[in-house]
């Protein structure tokens, strides 16, 4: 990231790269068409483990400088919205 | 010294079952049929996993009853409770002092936030009393001390918290270095265990107390110990399968037990059940009850007329932590 604060698609775009690093999920045909055709993904969709959960985080904040909890991955969240819930914070720490 | 520590539960750890039942949640906290949840094993495999470093937060578990196995348990509170009493008379002695000059601000009128200016800089106070920790000398933020208990807390939180824990326990070895590991242990347990918990059971129970409508502060009445509790809930894990208070429950099960619904009872003696009971009865019991007592009688003494106009809580999953506490004083 560079120090200009990163945009919706861009923060989008880390996510799935987060939960790529963690769970594979790109492997999987149906997902990886979906994502390119600009659908988005509920998370609990993708049964997220604890443990990939924390790995998400950490990737999150490592690349974004952010603290983030897992409450953000509340049953109803989907890419989209949680790329959308730290594009707001990252507005809010840089306001 | 990790064979303290509770063992872990072999794979995924279940969802807690909640129990508002009220004999249920005695049952649970004094039968032998449970042991406390593995706080330290969900460390060990997030370091594991992660490659993380969390060995100060690690070192600090050792230390906090709720994290050891029952075996454990017993010495350690008796350690803790050895510390509380060497020095609960000189705390009980300074509380009234440390809140004279901490109320001074409340004697204009105008709004005032109690949480930093009253409230946590009083527990802040009172525990470096008995803990014997000068916290100024440590990076040490309190408000992060329940990410050691936090299930969802995220991963640069508990990194902060780890190197936080490290600077106080560098501050210990260094001036406690003549005392036992285990002693300079119960010190910061003290901390960990009294910080937010005191400031939430505080906090709720002033906002009770407090009137909604303007009203002198020499005629509230305040109960004769705190009305609410800071500390919603506990987890208890069931280490073999059979039944407590009537009900049945699986070997590893975690039971979450609803302290706060104690909170609802007239009867002062039930109310403060939320303390816990047996072996897990909150060891800061009688010097929180003490400070409520002294919090009430110094407010009563300030002139003027006060009413609450807003609480707001703290994002938490393991307890209540006040995070902006405004009334508004008046003196016409």
């Amino acid at each position: 990231m560079t120090d200009k604060a990163p945009t919706l698609q861009e923060v989008s775009t880390l996510v799935v790269e987060a939960i790529e690093a963690a769970t594979g999920f790109l492997n999987d045909r149906k997902t990886y068409q979906a994502l390119s055709a600009g659908q988005d993904l509920s998370l609990s969709a993708l049964e997220l483990d604890s443990l990939a959960t924390f790995e998400i985080i950490m990737f999150l904040e490592e690349r974004l400088g952010l603290e983030l909890d897992a409450d953000a991955f509340g049953p109803d969240v989907t890419i989209h919205g949680l790329a959308k819930l730290l594009t707001s914070r990252l507005a809010d720490r840089d306001a | 010294m990790t064979s303290v520590l509770a063992k872990p539960a072999p794979g995924p750890e279940p969802a807690p079952k909640t129990v508002n039942d009220p004999g249920q949640i005695v049952g649970a906290l004094t039968s032998s049929q449970f042991d406390v949840v593995d706080y330290a094993g969900r460390y060990a495999s997030l370091a594991r996993a992660l490659k993380l470093d969390f060995s100060h937060i690690m070192r600090t578990l050792r230390y906090i009853p709720a994290c050891v196995e029952a075996a454990h348990h017993g010495p350690l509170r008796r350690q803790i409770g050895e510390l509380i009493a060497e020095r609960q008379t000189l705390a009980r002695n300074l509380t009234p002092l440390i809140l004279d000059q901490l109320l001074a601000r409340l004697h204009h009128p105008g709004a005032h936030e109690l949480v930093t200016t009253v409230l946590r800089p009083y527990i802040e106070k009172t525990l470096r009393i008995l803990s014997g920790i000068e916290l100024d000398e440590t990076t040490l933020d309190q408000a992060l001390l329940s990410a050691l208990f936090s299930q969802g807390a995220g991963i640069a939180r508990r990194r902060r918290l780890n190197a936080q824990l490290g600077t106080v326990w560098q501050w210990l070895d260094q001036v406690y270095a003549a005392e036992p590991e285990s002693r300079r242990g119960v010190r910061l347990a003290l901390i960990v265990l009294g910080s937010d918990a005191t400031l939430g059971t505080l906090a709720d129970s002033l906002h009770a107390a407090l009137p909604r409508r303007r009203a002198p502060f020499s005629e509230l009445e305040f109960a004769a110990a705190p009305t609410h509790t800071g500390v919603p809930y506990v987890d208890r894990r069931a280490v073999t399968s059979g039944t407590t208070g009537g009900q049945v429950w699986a070997a590893d099960a975690v039971a979450r037990l609803q302290l706060n619904i104690f909170e609802a009872n007239a009867l002062a003696d039930e109310r403060h059940r939320f303390f816990g009971a047996g072996a897990h009865t909150c060891l800061g019991r009688a010097i929180a009850t003490k400070m409520w007592v002294t919090l009430g009688q110094a407010l009563r003494d300030l002139p003027g007329e006060v009413e609450v106009e807003s609480l707001t809580w703290a994002r938490s999953d393991v307890l209540r932590i006040p995070q902006e506490f405004w009334v508004k004083i008046s003196h016409d």
